[in-house]
């Protein structure tokens, strides 16, 4: 504590910038009190050093204003210096690869810091200027993959009376990138004396807890623009999340081209518009890379297709009614497994996938397959029977395996590699006879049960490695109404982000902890589409970054005023995100709480 | 005869100054054509549209149940086609006629002198709202004349609960002339004509298209009929617990206009925050606001009522008092007034309020008063005439005023007990005295005493009310859930409400505690009781987990279901309402707002498949 109160004194010193004068000012100063920041009157006859809102919150607190907290050693001393925005110089100390995507994370950089300074103004071009020395060991990789290195060390110094030396030391891009993301964060706006200003003497050291952190989007029930899936990387980007899973497709449109089947996007595109093109693709795969966010494609199958198979014949019980007797939402649909044709469109559209995503891993959907969907048609029965399969539950159970053993033969040979393929929990993951048919070797089983679900501990204890989306915390979908009948919906209620912060894998799978590769937050998109993709999205898949990244022992209590900030620098990026709690309480820190 | 002839004006609005180079321009396709053909829409008797099996050419000969796009098919299919709220009769023919707004000219003939100026305004939004349908530009031309006939009876421009909103809409297409016939008795109900004619228009374009071909056509025959149930439909925003700004205001009541609502209900402080810049008082934004850029100037809430007004809508400022009244007000003791609130900021609040920040002004201090009266009358100026204030009153808590020992000193001067009853006669007195004041500020800018609001309280309570609040001075609005019994007690008693229950039609409901989200069927199945004191309802937007960013999602197309409700109150379902339902999203979402989407947008283009 003794620690703290020394900051509260230096920082007066510390902070003689902070001199006003004379010009508009802000009513308000704050002052850091018991790690709070007070919101006071501003005398504007004082004359003694004062601090704006973000500048105290930068001190007041251990993270001070770094979101996901970084996961090793933190100090951010106690000075601020004022910099001229104007003035930074990038330098790449070691050069190789990926020189490109570094100099455009610089660039994303510069961008970023400026999206601190309000709208409309200009704030002073004086202060000291900032070089920037981005030292990668390894400048020749740049492909994504489950260990890669995304640590960082970050230190800020005083070169000189007129210079700022930044440097940030990595194994990889990934982590080079993420020290930027985090160098930004401490640059702050002073609307007390209208500059920009950087904290002074820093060292971080830092890197995730889990390798996969990532955002599903759901673009087949409704459609999302291009630019709105770009916004989300460029979020998921600030926050340290990496990887973007693209649920492409389902029964309900077909939206991305297929360069070899024309005809899947053709009659399955909600409009022409609305397909994601091949060129689409890559701009966003690009996009992602220079964000450290790996594209991650899904193609669902054999259940949840069906618009854009109209005339291949490929397809059972296509838009069949009572809906509710053939899948689990309208439209039903589910591909043919018997057909050896199938096969052939599949890896056709794997190619397309593979022509454009550049992945290491791939998902292969597989969740809700009816089997009363199946057993509707005659050519499948007879197929089963010439099999001497029975029509009971086990028989569809090796039915569907036959199908994900070809079909992902043929992922194999479009992607040119063995590469690790995901699934969704599912009849045929159940832990009691997975091993039956799924390879823990090959396959990561993403898991969308509750958090609760034996499941979990059945699966960890054979090995298999799992990706956490339990749907009572990470579904962000839930708790609207309900879009077919009455009342809510089915996951109801809304999730506040106190439990996605609360929700840890760890926790959750105890000693097996090491097979968790990460979490994702999921959105459905029944229910939303491109104008609502923010609000739905944001702040909360900020929690699950800082979950994923530190998996903090401390209570979301303890992360609140730093939420509250990184919602904050979300709008200013241009995010639409819900907001938290009423302004009062971002300004007036340990008031909100329940008495 | 002759002098009326020489008196006849014709106001021609051409839209086509609000595109902005309407000329073709060079700019090349951002988005690459994958291919040419598009899905067409079937109107199908019980069904609805129906996307057909197949993309077609749009080229194909177009039969007539068969349209280019589902908005179109909107329009025409079903009795009362793509018209939301639901008109009390409307006979629609299944045609449409293919307008373009620089040839759509309004006839002012008819509306009184004194009124042309606000009704020609009104054409200005209709012109905004068609080329909106066409995202910003009709490439199609034609140059069929479509004329606006306006007929308005009253030169009287007041808005309140007493103004007749009827209205009469006729499209008749003869040969090459198209004549539209928009009578009202005042403005008000012309411009709900006017909105009515805009909705008879929709884009040919396929829905969601980048593409830049765009015409418009206009339903070539209609006799609608139509008047609203409730004479308020209402909107709460509270701008006290995140500052909203003013666009975003502004955009909401374009909302409330699609939908005909007519009472923006700003719920402007609270004791969070004071934006609302008063003249004679500036201490209150000087103190209460939360930066110097979250205010809201005495101009632009001029502004605001003006722009509310040709919308229709009529602006109704709340200042919450003696509860929820705290950052603004702290300022007393430093200018030698006293406290002029008390418990402000104070914490722990659980024993002081119903949420952090607490605040509640002081009763005992006269120089609360003396502000409140200036505040009062900045208002008075302000406020549309005559004007509607709402004076809060809702959540006092004795806990803060019993913390105060100025107040209970004042008490026991007044000879209240300090219990439950003391507090409440107190509470009474206040208000009593905050009447006074508002009935003085209205008469000193020359006005007469008028009905104020105020919410449901302790002090409303059956057994209570009569004996502290007049039911020919305050309207008393219910937010207690549904089950309670206090609007019929209410209304047996007398009283005039209007009523917003809280687990149904508050919006902010379902993110935080134990409160549960109500989707706009639920919101929409809701019915208030038939009774002439019952002047209508409102959904509220509370901000504490809001801003301008997740406003719009918020809010629509939710409120829109209520505005049916309180306009129509149809007697047929939720499912028969979803069709148009859809296609009022499509048109809010053209009008430049982000409504949530409702399903996916494959239910929307299969009517009916989807329950």
């Amino acid at each position: 504590m003794w620690l703290q109160r020394f900051f509260i004194y230096t920082l007066y010193l510390a902070v003689l910038l902070c001199a006003t004068n004379g010009e508009e000012v802000s009513p308000w100063r704050w002052a850091c009190e018991d790690g709070k920041c007070v919101k006071t009157r501003n005398d504007p006859q004082n004359k003694e050093p004062v601090l704006c809102l973000e500048a105290c919150k930068m001190f007041c607190n251990e993270n001070g204003l770094l979101w996901p907290r970084p996961t090793g050693q933190v100090d951010l001393g106690n000075f601020l210096s004022k910099i001229n925005i104007n003035h930074i110089d990038i330098k790449l100390v070691r050069e190789g690869r990926s020189d490109d995507l570094m100099r455009k994370a610089g660039n994303r950089f510069k961008d970023l810091i400026n999206t601190a300074i309000p709208r409309g103004i200009t704030p002073k071009a004086t202060g000291k200027s900032l070089i920037v020395h981005l030292d990668n060991e390894h400048p020749d990789i740049r492909e994504f993959s489950l260990d890669m290195d995304e640590s960082y060390t970050l230190r800020v110094t005083p070169a000189s009376s007129d210079t700022l030396n930044a440097t940030i030391n990595s194994g990889s891009f990934f982590g080079l990138r993420n020290g930027l993301e985090t160098l930004s964060q401490l640059i702050v706006y002073d609307d007390i004396r209208n500059h920009m200003l950087i904290v002074r003497d820093v060292s971080i050291k830092d890197k995730p807890v889990y390798p996969y952190r990532g955002i599903l989007l759901d673009t087949s029930r409704n459609y999302f623009s291009v630019d709105s899936i770009k916004a989300t990387i460029n979020a998921m980007a600030a926050v340290k999340l990496n990887t973007f899973h693209w649920h492409i497709t389902d029964s309900h449109s077909f939206p991305m081209e297929s360069t070899r089947r024309p005809h899947l996007h053709k009659i399955g595109a909600y409009s022409p518009a609305k397909v994601y093109t091949k060129s689409m693709i890559q701009d966003i795969v690009e996009f992602g890379a220079v964000r450290g966010v790996r594209v991650l494609p899904e193609f669902d199958a054999p259940a949840h297709v069906g618009e854009g198979w109209q005339d291949t014949g490929l397809t059972v019980c296509f838009k069949a009614e009572p809906w509710a007797h053939f899948c689990v939402e309208p439209p039903c649909g589910q591909l043919n497994p018997t057909k050896e044709e199938l096969y052939d469109h599949l890896e056709d559209i794997y190619r397309d996938m593979a022509d454009v995503f550049n992945t290491d891993l791939f998902h292969m959907g597989g969740d809700e397959v009816s089997e009363r969907c199946w057993n509707s048609s005659e050519e499948i029965q007879n197929f089963m029977i010439q099999n001497r399969w029975d029509l009971d539950k086990s028989s569809f159970l090796k039915l569907w395996n036959y199908f994900q053993k070809k079909a992902s033969d043929r992922a194999y040979k479009a992607f040119g590699k063995k590469l690790p393929i995901i699934l969704w929990t599912s009849t045929l993951t159940e832990f009691s006879h997975v091993d039956n048919f799924l390879d823990p070797k090959d396959y990561i089983i993403q898991v969308w049960t509750t958090g609760v679900d034996p499941q979990i501990s059945g699966l960890l204890e054979k090995g298999y490695r799992l990706i956490m989306s339990n749907y009572d915390a990470l579904y962000f979908d839930c708790g609207y109404g309900a879009w077919v009948g009455d009342g809510n919906n089915w996951c109801s209620p809304y999730i506040g982000w106190q439990k996605v912060y609360m929700n840890s894998p760890a926790d959750i799978a105890k000693a097996h902890k090491d097979l968790i590769l990460g979490g994702e937050a999921a959105l459905w998109s029944e229910q939303a589409d491109t104008a609502t993709l923010d609000g739905r999205l944001w702040p909360r898949a900020a929690a699950l970054a800082e979950r994923l990244w530190a998996e903090p022992r401390a209570s979301w209590e303890h992360a609140e005023q730093r939420m509250l900030h990184v919602r904050e620098r979300l709008v200013r990026m241009g995010i639409q995100a819900e907001s938290l709690e009423p302004e009062w309480c971002y300004q007036n820190e340990g008031y909100c709480y329940r008495g | 005869m002759a002098v009326m002839a020489s008196l006849w004006v014709v106001l021609a609005v051409v839209a086509v100054s609000l595109v902005q180079g309407g000329e073709s321009n060079g700019v090349e396709d951002i988005v690459p054509h994958v291919y040419a053909p598009s899905w067409m829409y079937k109107c199908v008797p019980d069904e609805g549209c129906q996307r057909t099996e197949h993309p077609q050419p749009t080229t194909t000969n177009v039969t007539q149940m068969v349209f280019t796009s589902l908005d179109i098919c909107r329009t025409v299919c079903g009795r009362f086609g793509g018209l939301w709220p639901r008109p009390v009769t409307a006979a629609l023919s299944m045609q449409t006629v293919k307008i373009h707004p620089n040839y759509v000219r309004f006839d002012l003939e008819k509306v009184p002198v004194e009124a042309r100026e606000l009704v020609a305004e009104m054409t200005h939004v209709v012109g905004a709202n068609l080329l909106a349908e066409c995202g910003g530009e009709v490439t199609e031309m034609v140059e069929t004349p479509v004329v606006v006939y306006i007929n308005v009876k009253s030169s009287n421009l007041s808005l309140t609960w007493d103004t007749n909103e009827q209205y009469m809409l006729d499209v008749q297409t003869k040969e090459d002339q198209i004549s539209v016939y928009a009578g009202a008795d005042t403005v008000y109900g012309a411009r709900h004509a006017l909105e009515t004619f805009t909705q008879l228009v929709a884009a040919d374009r396929p829905d969601f298209s980048d593409e830049k071909k765009c015409g418009l056509h206009l339903v070539s025959g209609a006799k609608i009929r139509d008047r609203p149930v409730y004479k308020y439909r209402g909107l709460l925003l509270d701008s006290s617990r995140h500052f909203i700004p003013m666009e975003d205001v502004k955009r909401t009541i374009d909302g409330m206009a699609a939908n005909k609502m007519n009472v923006f209900h700003w719920h402007v402080t609270d004791s969070h925050s004071f934006p609302l810049e008063s003249s004679r008082v500036p201490q209150f934004t000087r103190y209460g606001a939360y930066s110097a850029k979250e205010i809201y100037s005495v101009e632009e809430v001029r502004e605001l009522i003006k722009y509310a007004q040709v919308r229709g809508v009529r602006v109704v400022i709340e200042i919450d008092a003696p509860a929820h009244a705290g950052n603004g007000w702290q300022w007393g003791k430093e200018y030698g007034f006293g406290d002029l609130a008390v418990c402000v900021n104070e914490y722990p609040w659980r024993n002081l309020c119903i949420e952090p920040p607490c605040g509640q002004l002081n009763p005992a201090n006269p120089a609360m008063y003396r502000v409140l009266k200036d505040l009062y009358r900045d208002i008075a100026e302000t406020l549309p005439q005559p004007a509607l204030l709402h004076m809060g009153g809702d959540e006092v808590f004795f806990g803060c005023w019993n913390s105060s020992e100025e107040i209970t000193n004042y008490m026991q001067q007044q000879k209240y007990e300090i219990s439950v009853d003391g507090f409440v006669a107190l509470w009474s007195e206040f208000h009593e005295k905050a009447l006074d004041a508002w009935d003085e500020q209205m008469q000193a800018i020359g006005g007469t005493k008028q009905p104020v609001m105020l919410w449901s309280s302790e002090l409303t309570k059956a057994n209570r009310i009569q004996n502290h609040l007049s039911k020919d001075r305050y309207v008393i609005e219910v937010w207690e859930p549904v089950g309670s019994p206090l609007l019929t007690q209410l209304l047996r008693m007398g009283y005039r409400v209007v009523s917003v229950p809280k687990d149904i039609w508050y919006l902010d409901h379902g993110f935080w505690g134990n409160t549960k989200y109500s989707n706009w069927r639920k919101m929409y199945a809701h019915r208030l009781p038939q009774d002439d004191n019952v002047l209508g309802g409102e959904v509220a937007m509370w901000s504490e987990y809001l801003d301008e960013q997740a406003l719009d999602t918020r809010v629509w197309p939710r409120a829109a279901a209520v505005a049916e409700r309180l306009w129509s109150d149809p007697s047929g379902g939720v499912y028969v309402a979803e069709p148009r339902m859809q296609r009022q999203r499509a048109r809010l979402l053209a009008r430049g707002l982000r409504p949530d989407a409702i399903s996916p947008a494959w239910c929307s283009q299969h009517d009916t498949k989807c329950f």
